[in-house]
């Protein structure tokens, strides 16, 4: 079982405390005011929107559903959860967190500095995993802030309940955790930061291709369980009110068995002069 | 004896090219151990096989008794290390590195690294973005030595370093050496090197070719003789010993090398009719350059 060393972790922090804060910004910022305009306009245009096909095709592949016939007005309570700038605020976080190290610190050659240190490699990994975890808390914490920052300025209770936010959430963490798994396995390959961000990237926009086409092709439908986003379903949640319990399971196993192979390679492989 | 660093048939392989092949030396306690060699020779794949970065394809180095690779946390408590390109953090200060680098250790290194900076004279507040390459390299020799290792392994540490801070470095390592650390020094500059060492292990594209100390390696060197002949009257060169060889000569005057003891030359002198004789330090320069070719 790998150490975790507190000057490692403060040494991870510091370095990334602003990224984190501006994301953090960002999410907060985006859910404030979508809790705002919902408050405003939810009546007039969530109804409009469920009468337009197309928007209920895209919600469709927003919330996980692959039936856009059934995505009605509630559903649209969900829909600052599963906007594409929220998403692709935590993705970008968990791919640049997670590409740091090894293959950010190698592709800037601070890996001899990091390394001189009397730690393990899996000291070393561990502990800027914390350090990840930590932000990622800030992150989410944001958002939440924003939302019921946006709330409490509205003075409106209105969807989603305060335990559909939490299964919202919990469902999108298991998410990030998992997108940052697979971003730790590539950083654990790789020299390159760049190459390692590109190859996490790409997993995902074949992840998210996958999902939102099908909506539309039963084809691609057959074979969405193999993408990251398949077991993102907010609609579950909006739909039923239960607790995606196997998409969380699912999620969490991926991210776990990606972190540990990235452990396992890191603490292996050899680390040449760039 | 003690040998803190212990190499025993290293070879690494990358692929098909080959790092280093079946090197093997040891390196005294409390000396100062020069590590030669011309770029690619294999020194900084076996500076980061003793740092546990790159695994052995065969054979173990060994530091304080410890294999390199499978115990390179434990080994590192007592090394410092300075790599040869330098790269810190650009937010980093001498503050934080002292900070960082005692959080990470569990000792205070503040007290330490203050007096290291006093004598580099590095501003302590100043982040990496900021300073020049020489005061990087302060920066970097810092966090090498702030914890007083047992054992410093520093890739060209004088590099870009002021003549004036070259002499302090110098003055630091000669200290900590006599103090019983040991240090392996890998560096490009022979005058630092004969300033330094005790030992040197010269490699060539990734075998040692030699390993020797440093006053062996002086006998060993040529040193250039020069013999005004009287009244100008030179004789055949046929007249030589067999130590001499004769490079150049003018009016009154032979241009000679010497490869051998100077006791030789200096009795086939008494005999010859010599106005004046001069023999000049060793050129370690040609020794080196000879083992680089």
């Amino acid at each position: 079982m790998p150490m975790i060393n507190r000057g490692l972790v403060h040494k991870s922090l510091l370095e990334t405390a602003w990224g984190t804060v501006l994301f953090a910004a960002g999410l907060c910022a985006f859910h404030a005011l979508a809790a705002v305009a919902a408050a405003k306009f939810y009546t007039g245009i969530v109804e409009t929107l469920a009468q337009l096909e197309i928007a209920r095709y895209i919600l469709a592949a927003l919330l996980g559903t692959s039936d856009a016939d059934i995505v009605g007005p509630a559903a649209f309570a969900a829909l600052p959860w599963v906007h594409p700038l929220p998403l692709v605020l935590l993705f970008a976080h968990a791919i640049t967190y997670a590409t740091r190290m090894p293959a950010g610190e190698t592709d800037h050659g601070t890996i001899d500095v990091l390394l001189a240190f009397p730690v393990s490699r899996a000291t070393v990994y561990a502990s800027e995993s914390v350090a990840w975890m930590v932000s990622s808390v800030m992150l989410f914490a944001g958002g939440f802030l924003g939302h019921f920052a946006g709330a409490f300025w509205t003075g409106k209770d209105q969807p989603p309940s305060m335990l559909q936010l939490l299964m919202f959430n919990a469902n999108l963490f298991t998410l990030y955790l998992a997108v940052g798994g697979v971003a730790w396995i590539s950083s654990a390959v790789s020299n390159r930061r760049g190459r390692a961000a590109g190859a996490t990237f790409a997993v995902l926009l074949a992840s998210m291709i996958v999902s939102a086409m099908a909506s539309f092709n039963e084809v691609i439908a057959r074979i969405g369980f193999l993408g990251l986003l398949y077991y993102f379903r907010p609609f579950q949640i909006v739909q039923g009110g239960d607790w995606p319990l196997q998409d969380l399971l699912i999620l969490f196993i991926v991210a776990l068995a990606a972190w540990i192979t990235g452990l396992c390679i890191f603490r292996r492989r050899d680390l040449p002069t760039i | 004896m003690s040998y803190p660093v212990v190499i025993e048939g290293l070879t690494k392989h990358y692929g098909r090219r080959v790092g280093v092949d079946s090197l093997s030396f040891s390196v005294p306690r409390g000396s100062i151990f020069g590590f030669l060699g011309p770029n690619g020779s294999g020194k900084t794949t076996t500076i980061r096989v003793l740092m546990g970065f790159l695994q052995p394809t065969r054979g173990r180095a060994t530091a304080f008794g410890r294999d390199c690779w499978r115990e390179s946390d434990r080994i590192k408590a007592n090394v410092g290390y300075l790599p040869g390109d330098l790269r810190l953090y650009p937010w980093l200060t001498g503050v934080l590195a002292c900070r960082i680098s005692g959080e990470v250790r569990r000792r205070d290194l503040m007290a330490p690294g203050s007096r290291l900076a006093e004598q580099f004279g590095l501003d302590m507040d100043l982040p990496v973005r900021a300073m020049s390459r020489g005061t990087r390299q302060k920066l970097g020799l810092l966090l090498a030595l702030t914890h007083e290792p047992a054992l410093l392994i520093l890739d060209e540490p004088a590099a870009s370093l002021d003549p004036i801070m070259q002499g302090r470095l110098h003055r630091i390592l000669r200290e900590r050496a006599a103090c019983g650390c040991t240090v392996i020094l890998s560096s490009h500059t022979l005058g630092e090197i004969e300033e330094l060492c005790d030992q040197v292990a010269i490699m060539r594209e990734g075998r040692l070719v030699a390993h020797d100390t440093l006053d062996n390696l002086r006998a060993r060197a040529a040193r250039t003789v020069v013999i005004r002949w009287s009244d100008g009257r030179l004789p055949s060169s046929d007249n030589l010993p067999a130590c001499l060889r004769m490079d150049r000569q003018d009016a009154s005057r032979w241009f000679a090398t010497l490869h051998g003891s100077t006791g030789e030359v200096v009795r086939w002198a008494a005999g010859q009719p010599i106005e004046e004789l001069t023999i000049g330090p060793p050129s370690l320069a040609d020794v080196f350059q000879s083992f680089y070719e």
